[in-house]
């Protein structure tokens, strides 16, 4: 029975989502992640079982790996995909309360910025470390950041910029959610930014990756 | 005096380096099978995906000179600072440049995250920032060879936002391109649209000499070139 945990697992930690996938090799004709969790929830495995004593550990393997650079955004975002397809199945089980989700997170690229795979990337690895991801894509105004913190009370924030004069306004939006609902968490991310500029605008930190930001939450969740 | 040139070249012109897309994944070598396949397979298709469009306004000696820490083309001074200043503090002419591969890539990006394929997405992103690059180095080599045609020298080509020079000047620049030059536009915030686009000078002039980027000298420790350098100082 252990071995059906520890063979999904494998699964997460090497992309495999389901039967069809064509990598890795090795796995080639067998069961994935998706399979697996169904053959799993069937032989009795609680959602939670499932998810602590299988696909967060999997999750963490790769995670794991990622921080000392043997394992790059690719496989994060295979090892994600392969997450997300077990959890489908799990659904019914977070959606009934037997299981629990992590959060709400608002993601989103800020105003005058139309870069969105950055935050794409963020999206899927939060989503299969089991946060529940409201995305409000790219070009997002203040106001809208703000009206969304208000439609999800407790949920934290994550914005993204790609250049110097687009991050600027991610202090205007901080300002505005804020504004809305004083001890939101947000953090802030994208390829020009830094932890002095997180500082600098009374953001609650700077990831420079997915992994780092999905650790994070891990810890003050 | 004609000085606006425009392009559309074709994709089997560019040189497309597949070693840079797997090492902007993170790949320096070793780079995993399932990910050169999907590489492969997607480089065949961008080709069709990419609206490519390149061209420049030639500013002839007399309308370009640097003095003081700044650069003044025409009717617009630039706040180059130091690094680039001490590459273009001799030029007197210069090209004011832009490139685009269109939007055709980044939507096809987006659908593959829409289809469940975020993989494919990303590395069809990856593939249209190389196209981008590849465009731009197309550029600059007949950029090159107009110069050698009137018997002067050219620089590296230099870019708002790297080496120190503010992305802000990004609307300097543009004021001196025509309107939607190779399908181009500035938004508010100095951001180019379609995403995919490169901008920036090459000055000219008899003293002028391409260098490689002086990366020793800036501190931007995001920069893209400069993590490659620290990978290259490391292995
Ligand atoms: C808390 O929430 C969070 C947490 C983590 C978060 C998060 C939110 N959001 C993101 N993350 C993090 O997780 C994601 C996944 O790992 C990451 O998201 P990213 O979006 O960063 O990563 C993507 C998945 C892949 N990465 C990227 O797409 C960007 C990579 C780099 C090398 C880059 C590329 C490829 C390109 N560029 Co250029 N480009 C650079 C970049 C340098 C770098 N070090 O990253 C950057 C962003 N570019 C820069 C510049 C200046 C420019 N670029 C330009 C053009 C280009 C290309 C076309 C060649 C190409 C594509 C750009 C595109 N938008 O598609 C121009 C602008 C384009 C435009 N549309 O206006 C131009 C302005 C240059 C010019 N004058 O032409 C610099 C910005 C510096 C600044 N001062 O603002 C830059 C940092 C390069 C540098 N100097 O090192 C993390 O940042």
């Amino acid at each position: 029975m252990k071995d059906l945990l520890e063979q999904l697992g494998l699964c997460v930690e090497k992309g495999k989502s389901d039967r069809n996938a064509a990598f890795p090799p090795e796995l080639r004709g067998m069961d994935g992640a998706s399979e697996l969790t169904l053959k799993a929830l069937e032989a009795g495995f609680s959602a939670n079982q499932i998810l602590n004593e299988a696909l967060m550990p999997a999750m963490q393997r790769v995670g794991d790996r990622f921080a000392e650079h043997k394992a790059f955004i690719p496989d994060l975002m295979i090892a994600a995909r392969a997450m997300n397809a077990a959890m489908e199945h799990l659904k019914p089980f977070f959606e009934s309360g037997e299981a629990q989700h992590r959060g709400k997170i608002v993601l989103g690229t800020v105003e005058g910025d139309q870069h969105d795979i950055g935050k794409n990337i963020v999206k899927m690895v939060l989503k299969g470390e089991g946060w529940d991801v409201i995305d409000l894509g790219t070009n997002t105004s203040a106001t809208e950041f703000a009206e969304a913190v208000a439609e999800h009370p407790g949920s934290l924030v994550g914005m993204s910029a790609l250049l110097t004069t687009t991050m600027v306004k991610m202090e205007e939006s901080l300002q505005a959610i804020r504004a809305k609902i004083p001890a939101t968490k947000v953090f802030v991310g994208g390829a020009p930014l830094s932890q002095a500029f997180s500082d600098q605008i009374g953001a609650d930190g700077y990831f420079p990756d997915p992994h780092s930001f999905a650790l994070h939450l891990r810890e003050i969740s | 005096m004609k000085d606006i040139f425009s392009y559309r070249p074709v994709f089997n012109e560019l040189r497309v380096n597949k070693e840079n897309i797997f090492g902007a994944m993170g790949y320096e070598k070793n780079t995993p099978e399932q990910y050169i396949q999907i590489t492969d397979k997607l480089l065949k298709e961008a080709e069709h995906a990419a609206e490519l469009q390149a061209g420049y306004r030639w500013l002839s000696p007399g309308s370009a000179k640097a003095e003081h820490g700044k650069l003044v083309l025409v009717d617009q001074v630039f706040e180059i600072r130091k690094i680039i200043y001490s590459q273009l503090h001799l030029l007197d002419g210069a090209a004011v440049f832009a490139v685009s591969i269109g939007s055709g890539i980044d939507n096809w990006s987006r659908k593959f995250f829409e289809e469940d394929e975020p993989l494919a997405g990303y590395i069809a992103d990856l593939i249209g920032s190389e196209i981008a690059e590849a465009l731009a180095d197309w550029l600059e080599a007949k950029i090159a060879a107009h110069a050698l045609e009137l018997g002067t020298k050219h620089s590296n080509r230099y870019s708002p936002g790297y080496c120190d020079w503010s992305v802000a000047e990004q609307h300097k620049l543009f004021s001196l391109l025509p309107d939607n030059f190779c399908g181009v536009r500035l938004n508010n915030s100095g951001l180019m649209v379609p995403q995919k686009s490169i901008s920036g000078i090459v000055g000219t002039g008899a003293k002028m000499k391409w260098r490689e980027y002086p990366c020793d000298r800036c501190s931007l420790e995001t920069c893209y070139k400069q993590i490659h350098k620290s990978h290259e100082t490391a292995s």
